[in-house]
């Protein structure tokens, strides 16, 4: 602001001075015309050849001062107007443009054919159905120009439905499922409650490329799908299953500064600091230890014009720790005691790879946690008698995708076929848990708003036959 | 051997003249585009690499630590659609896709979009923009890479729906 008034002052006073000059020159030729009028009164024929040279000094040079004076009004016309338009400027300097409120859902269509007999027979719906799956909105704002914030909500219409308890006659088990629906006593209307998911709400200050800051709850910076977030950017249906089961978690609470780096044209080394709560039954609310996770990603990528091409990979140590707090005393003084029930320290390792060229898409994530207790809680019902073991988690998928070049008849439309092959294994102690799920998928983007999928994709364990489904899924994702 | 030497100098003179002597400008360099930042930067050239990172917000600040603000010409104008070609080498969906995407990813913004570029990268600190040669104005900003003209452009959606 400052250094722009300054300017526009000096160019004012620049202004000025050739006004002055202008107006020397004009003494000057004024004077030189009195001289040859006197001199034509003298000197009769040398005078006027004199008065005709003088005469055509002046036209000669008068249209030259014409010229200069309309320039010099027209560069005060430019000057006012930009002084006119500095507050506009400031705006786009410095301003809080208020806020911007945008989102995504989506549709899906969802049938799954189990194999008879088979324990997804019992766990899958049989029926076909349609599910409303996604609706989140965004509220971003730009308080300044390195000051944002952004708040990621997603509405769902659960609890309702959810199954707390299948039945289990030999334990007395009932089942339960919950109901949500409530009664407005006013009209005696009854309607379903529904949730909301906080996905991420963050203030992030950016300085400068090398060093930039989040502070709040933040998207874990691991793989690709969990950074690239949304079902409209999302080539597939479906999260791989390492997102499902949350084997990082995708999303933490806390500080995490990143910053890129610039080695080479089109060449950019980022890296990320990740400090939160890390994962705990209630890491959301409050950290139920001091141990802070903190993980560190690393990536390299390149932005070619014809091959892109990325690789990453996020490492993170957290402990988790689970307590309770009993009342150990009430006479003579009141006395509470906190016990600590179960607490584990996991090592994660995410390692992503990225390469697109020439319409082809190659990607890879693959995920390694170890998960080792100090104090062990009893095992799940499912997996056996005892405590929980120590274990390991892998999970992979590889995913190939062509975009048909289409661009004659399609215009701007895009169609990518995609296959993909899953790996999952939760715990390697239980054989159970081990699948593979090969997925064949084509995805339609008619315009940037809108992408039109479907996918076929085969579930099976790999030790035996009990899950064994194929599922045929259609989606309907829409930004907006 | 002095009248030798003087024809000498005449000759190279003259080859001089006509190769280096400025010659008048053609409807193309008219449309050449030129890359502009505002005065507070001191940057003498900027890369199409560089550009393009600026323009796709992937690099955010100038060597010296200000914010690059970035101004974009009118979604739908010539200017625009050439820019878009020859720098981020995208047509106007696949740069709308970007930005879509990355407002979801991210809620990253777009560039601002503006009538009077020039206007803009003279007022405001650390701004960059591109303009046509014909109407650049000497001695309000810093030119600092000059994109030459090039064929015919692909017509724009205006263009083609008006």
């Amino acid at each position: 602001m400052m250094s722009l008034t300054h300017r526009l002052s000096h160019t004012r006073r620049a202004s000025a001075l050739a006004r002055m000059i202008l107006a020397g020159l004009c003494g000057t030729l004024i004077t030189l015309r009195l001289s040859g009028g006197s001199a034509e009164t003298s000197e009769p024929p040398e005078a006027a050849s004199e008065a005709e040279a003088i005469k055509a000094f002046k036209a000669n040079n008068q249209s030259k001062f014409d010229s200069l004076e309309t320039r010099f009004e027209d560069f005060d016309g430019q000057l006012e107007e930009l002084e006119l338009t500095l507050l506009e400027s400031q705006e786009l300097e410095e301003t809080d443009t208020g806020i911007e409120i945008y989102g995504f859902f989506d549709v899906l269509f969802l049938k799954a054919f189990s194999k008879k007999g088979s324990l997804l027979e019992g766990l899958a719906w049989p029926s076909s159905t349609f599910i409303l799956q996604n609706l989140n909105l965004y509220f971003a704002g730009q308080m300044t120009r390195t000051l944002s914030s952004i708040v990621e909500l997603r509405f769902t219409f659960r609890p309702l439905g959810d199954e707390r308890q299948f039945e289990f006659s030999q334990l007395g088990l009932a089942y339960d499922r919950l109901d949500t629906e409530v009664d407005d006593q006013l009209s005696n209307e009854h309607f379903r409650l529904g949730g909301v998911v906080i996905e991420r709400a963050h203030v992030t200050w950016e300085p400068i490329d090398f060093f930039n800051l989040i502070a709040g709850y933040y998207l874990t910076p691991y793989g690709i799908w969990n950074v690239e977030h949304g079902s409209p950017v999302r080539l597939s249906i479906r999260p791989p299953y390492m997102q499902i089961s949350h084997v990082v978690p995708l999303a933490q609470l806390g500080v995490m500064a990143y910053g890129r780096f610039f080695p080479a044209a089109r060449t950019y080394l980022d890296y990320v600091v990740t400090v939160s709560n890390g994962r705990g039954p209630m890491d959301t609310i409050m950290d139920l230890d001091e141990n802070k996770a903190v993980g560190l990603k690393l990536k390299l990528s390149y932005n070619g014009n014809d091959v892109k091409l990325a690789a990453g990979g996020y490492g993170y140590i957290g402990d988790y720790t689970d307590i309770k707090r009993a009342v150990t005393s009430v006479f003579p003084s009141f006395g509470v005691r906190q016990e600590v029930t179960e607490n584990y320290t996991e090592y994660l390792g995410a390692f992503d790879f990225l390469l697109r060229a020439y319409g082809w898409r190659l990607q890879a994530e693959y995920v390694w946690r170890l998960t080792r207790y100090s104090l062990r809680p009893p095992r799940d019902q499912m997996h056996g008698p005892g405590y929980q073991p120590d274990y390991l988690s892998i999970f992979g998928y590889g995913l190939l995708a062509y975009t048909l070049p289409l661009e004659r008849w399609l215009d701007q439309k895009t169609i990518t076929t995609f296959v993909s092959l899953e790996y999952s294994n939760l715990d390697e102690t239980v054989d159970l848990n081990t699948t593979l799920m090969p997925i064949l998928g084509i995805n339609f983007k008619p315009s940037e708003y809108v992408a039109l999928k479907l996918e076929a994709a085969y579930i099976h364990t790999i030790h035996d036959d009990s899950f064994r489904s194929w599922i045929l899924t259609a989606q309907l994702a829409v930004a907006f | 051997m002095i009248l030798r030497t003087h024809i000498r100098f005449l000759l190279i003179a003259g080859l001089w003249t006509a190769v280096a002597a400025p010659r008048p400008a053609t409807a193309d360099d008219r449309r050449d585009i030129l890359v502009v930042i505002n005065r507070s930067i001191q940057k003498k050239k900027v890369s199409i690499d560089e550009l393009r990172d600026y323009f796709l917000k992937k690099r955010l600040n100038w060597p010296s630590g200000r914010g690059v603000v970035p101004i974009n010409a009118k979604s739908d104008s010539d200017l625009r659609a050439a820019f878009r070609r020859a720098v981020l080498e995208m047509t106007e969906t696949e740069e709308s896709r970007y930005w879509q995407d990355s407002k979801i990813k991210a809620g990253a913004k777009k560039p601002p979009e503006l009538g009077n570029n020039l206007r803009a990268v003279f007022k405001i600190k650390g701004a960059i923009s591109y303009v046509y040669r014909r109407d650049y104005k000497e001695g309000v900003v810093d030119i600092v890479l000059v994109l030459p003209a090039k064929p015919a452009p692909e017509p724009t959606k205006s263009e083609a729906n008006p």
